[in-house]
């Protein structure tokens, strides 16, 4: 039979940016294309991972900054006896204190930036937060009912830098779904609306999910 | 003498009580909360772990245990220090 009548190999978004050069595959990385290790708890078997995003780090520059100035305040003990008061003992376990709330501080803070994520799959979008060691939320908005993406980069950080808010209107029982501070947002817009055209092409030719 | 200081006084002469005493059993019980705290990091950082996972799982939870050893270490050596 000749090959017109075999139809065209119908390529997903995720086919089309596994070609793409890949972008972001460490542990660190605040915007890795198809993590492919990366797995979530909700992950349903054939829901692929598009995009992984966390907050920008210059966004995380502030608690960096006071943990390292934390990291030095002892030394300035020597210039300003605050301590003076204390036994030899007392001064260096009050060191000892000082330096377990940095470690806490560092580790608290680095462990929220970390697992607050916003992960962009072929179905849904999933902002998993951790506001601090003991609350979490984890919100999804599926990608048939976004109705709207728009993205915000104001200042001139974010524009040197390239980050920004990405906001999309849904029409779920949450109104408003806002990623903030994420790398690249214009990518990120595209790559969603992308996604919203394969599941309208995908309801069209009856290979919903 | 006002009657707090009355009562300080007593604290402090009736019943002995140091303000070192003070301090030590202060420094312990921050210890012991600390601990506390490393604990509920281990466990928090299993739930995280759980939620999203891939990267530095194995890393972190270690961390989290160092933690864990840092407060067990550092209370055992304010008990024979202090």
């Amino acid at each position: 039979m000749p090959d017109i009548f075999v139809g065209q190999k119908y390529e997903t978004v995720a086919d089309r940016l596994s070609k793409e050069k890949r972008r972001g595959g460490h542990a660190f990385s605040a915007f890795c294309l198809l993590p492919g290790k990366v797995r979530f708890e909700t992950q349903e078997t054939h829901e692929k991972i598009i995009l992984l995003l966390r907050q920008h780090w210059f966004t995380q520059l502030k608690w960096i900054i006071t943990a390292v100035i934390m990291v030095f305040v002892p030394l300035s003990l020597n210039q300003i006896p605050l301590l003076d008061f204390l036994s030899d003992k007392g001064q260096l376990m009050a060191i000892i204190i000082w330096y377990l709330l940095v470690v806490a501080f560092v580790y608290e803070q680095f462990i929220s930036w970390y697992f607050h994520v916003f992960i962009i799959t072929d179905e849904r979008v999933i902002d998993v937060n951790f506001y601090n060691l003991l609350y979490k939320e984890v919100s999804e908005a599926k990608i048939d009912n976004i109705e709207d993406v728009t993205y915000r980069q104001g200042g001139v950080i974010r524009a040197l830098l390239n980050f920004g808010d990405v906001n999309m209107q849904t029409a779920g029982e949450k109104r408003e779904f806002m990623i903030e501070d994420v790398p690249l947002p214009g990518r990120v817009v595209k790559i969603l609306n992308e996604l919203k055209l394969e599941e309208e092409h995908e309801k069209i030719i009856g290979r919903v999910r | 003498m006002t009657p707090f200081d009355q009562f300080l006084q007593f604290l402090v002469a009736g019943w002995r009580l140091d303000v070192a005493i003070l301090a030590k059993l202060g420094v312990w019980l921050f210890l012991l909360l600390y601990l506390g705290f490393s604990l509920v990091v281990v466990r928090q950082v299993k739930l995280m772990s759980h939620t999203v996972n891939g990267f530095l799982e194995n890393q972190l939870s270690i961390m989290a245990w160092a933690l864990v050893l840092l407060a067990v270490a550092v209370f055992i050596f304010s008990l024979f220090f202090l």
